[in-house]
């Protein structure tokens, strides 16, 4: 379970098989936790956390409640991003790699951004609201809404 | 005008069972396809008009068809069977694992007049699952483990010299499979890979069973007999629980890695030896040379590439290949069709401690596989050693989380939510619990209200 952090810890999870949805069973249910330290930009643990859909039917509620900023996936474009963008969740599609890698990439902006959802952008019909806090906030006021912040 | 309305409300159910996702098809009481929609029609690769008319098992061609059809099963059972796995062979004659629910068909009057069938398409799910095996192969080992990944880069190298490898790692880590790895990639890979553990044997049998015995060389020796280093000429021998083999054998093996020459019990000439050596232990030698129960100079002449294999409890990332590595073999060796373990069950496994390393955790998957009746395997199917706490287990960061507490204490629960601020979803984050546990903790503790 994912162990006491500190308050500049986020966490960010990363789909064990890289895709978030497992058509036609339906979503992931093991993910890669990487607690992220805000400061230093470091991955500080990785666990593995797993989703019961028995006990917690809905994803999302689930990854909110264990306190989820945001998940890098290799799929993208899914409609469950509206469900985890609604719960100020970022998703970043189309990534693939190390899960350390791609979370440590994420931290320090790296990432590509082309992929990432676009969350709070007007044109982009598929995404839910802009987080409004963490590292998850602060990407997408760095490389989605530029220096505009 | 009810003949109309009849064939409307036909077309519209094609169209509706058209636009569902998985395949559906019906079937009369003689097993004859009566509807079968598009999703049938695109993972069977038949087409409507194909399959009508046409007994289901011509088109579906599984290994059940004739002794444990779904479709017979529900309809002899009046019991709906859900989701059960098994593989189909399309059209173009490919194997299509697909997952199956089967109901009775009953007319008004509640007579069975035949069953209907839905199946879903596990190719995807298995070609990611394969994808994912393969990168993160080498040879017959796997693993994700940054630690893993770096021994397994350096192996083709290693293997490539005729340097003696250590292996170092506590039993079940597959240390053997390493051997295995490194012969085959080695120089020496037609020839044998010859195994001799120092610990299983006495002192006497262990030197003839290494070194070999000539005729008379002890009462009852009648003939020659060759040892494994003769055997293992031109391949490799691998000397497992190396730290276990006695001093004075300890004394003869330096020989051979100095000089590489040995002398077979009895015989009068020493013969030249011609392999290339592969020691593993889990003991810790340099401790040993420090206490003196093994020689310096041997170690230092074993020790020239170490290799470390960490234990499964520092790398949980592997337990999820690993058990969809066992799966895969252990649903082939008994024929079932067991797709995995359950989200309760995972947490179980992902929180247990293995002492008995990837062996044991094979050996659990293979328990369940043989005693699971069914497509998922529960918590209530593992063995009741998983569910034991791991003994030496802290709270390092780089160590696994450790598992959830079985109960609280009334004062230590009020502490934590007070740190927490009464907020329930970081308590139980905290405690590695879900919260409709910490909630039964607190009204056993009179804390619901607070």
């Amino acid at each position: 379970m994912i162990a006491q952090q500190s308050s500049h810890t986020v966490f960010v999870a990363v789909p064990y098989y890289g895709s978030l949805t497992l058509p036609p069973l339906g979503l992931s249910r093991l993910f890669f936790v990487a607690a992220v330290d805000t400061a230093s930009r470091k991955v500080a643990r990785i666990e593995i956390q797993v989703w019961d859909p028995k006990k917690e039917p809905n994803l999302s509620v689930w990854m909110r409640e264990l306190g989820f900023s945001g998940v890098i996936c290799s799929d993208s474009g899914s409609h469950y991003q509206i469900a985890l963008n609604a719960e100020n969740i970022w998703v970043l599609g189309k990534q693939e790699g190390e899960v350390a890698e791609l979370v440590e990439r994420w931290a320090t902006g790296e990432l590509d951004e082309a992929n990432a959802c676009r969350c709070g952008e007007p044109s982009n019909s598929w995404c839910g609201t802009q987080p409004e806090s963490g590292i998850g906030a602060e990407f997408y006021r760095r490389r989605v809404y530029g220096k505009r912040f | 005008m009810e003949i109309k309305e009849n064939c409307e409300h036909l077309e519209y159910l094609k169209t509706i069972l058209d636009s569902v996702a998985d395949g559906v098809f019906t079937v009369d009481s003689e097993m004859r396809i009566t509807t079968f929609n598009r999703a049938a029609e695109e993972i069977t690769g038949y087409s409507a008009r194909e399959a009508v008319g046409r007994r289901c098992h011509d088109i579906f061609r599984t290994g059940v068809c004739f002794s444990a059809c779904p479709l017979r099963e529900a309809q002899e059972s009046g019991e709906a069977v859900v989701n059960r796995e098994l593989d189909i062979t399309d059209k173009e004659n490919r194997k299509v694992p697909i997952s199956i629910s089967a109901s009775v068909l009953r007319n008004a009057q509640g007579q069975a007049v035949g069953g209907v069938e839905t199946f879903r398409d596990l190719s995807l799910i298995y070609l990611l699952k394969r994808e994912i095996k393969e990168k993160y192969s080498f040879r017959d080992l796997v693993s994700r483990n940054p630690a893993m990944r770096r021994l397994f880069d350096v192996l083709p190298d290693v293997a490539a010299t005729e340097a003696t490898v250590l292996l170092n790692g506590d039993s079940g880590t597959g240390k053997e499979l390493f051997t295995r790895a490194i012969h085959d990639l080695s120089p020496r890979r037609e020839g044998p890979l010859v195994v001799v553990n120092c610990g299983a044997l006495p002192e006497p049998l262990l030197e003839s069973e290494i070194f070999g015995a000539r005729k008379g060389a002890y009462t009852g020796s009648v003939e020659n007999r060759p040892g494994r280093l003769e055997m293992a000429r031109g391949g490799t021998l691998f000397l497992d629980e190396i730290g276990d083999l006695p001093l004075p054998l300890q004394v003869k093996l330096l020989r051979v890695l100095e000089n590489k020459e040995y002398q077979p019990l009895g015989a009068k000439n020493p013969l030249k030896a011609d392999v290339r050596f592969v020691a593993a232990t889990h003991r810790d030698l340099e401790e040993m040379v420090a206490e003196g129960t093994f020689r310096r100079d041997l170690f230092f002449r074993i020790n020239v590439v170490q290799l470390k294999i960490p234990p499964l409890r520092e790398r949980p990332e592997d337990i999820p290949l690993l058990i969809d590595m066992a799966l895969d073999r252990f649903n082939g060796r008994y024929g079932k069709k067991i797709r995995g373990f359950s989200s309760e069950a995972l947490k179980v496994l992902l929180h247990y401690h293995y002492p008995g390393n990837v062996r044991e955790l094979l050996n659990i998957v293979e328990q369940t596989v043989i005693l699971c009746r069914n497509g998922e395997i529960g918590a209530n199917q593992l063995p009741p050693a998983v569910f034991s706490p791991d003994p030496d287990h802290g709270n390092e960061p780089d160590k696994p989380a450790p598992a959830a507490p079985v109960q609280m204490s009334r004062e230590t629960l009020a502490q934590l939510l007070a740190r927490h601020n009464g907020n329930r979803s970081q308590v139980a984050r905290e405690l590695g619990v879900d919260r409709t546990t910490l909630w039964r903790w607190m009204k056993k503790n009179g804390l619901a209200d607070a």
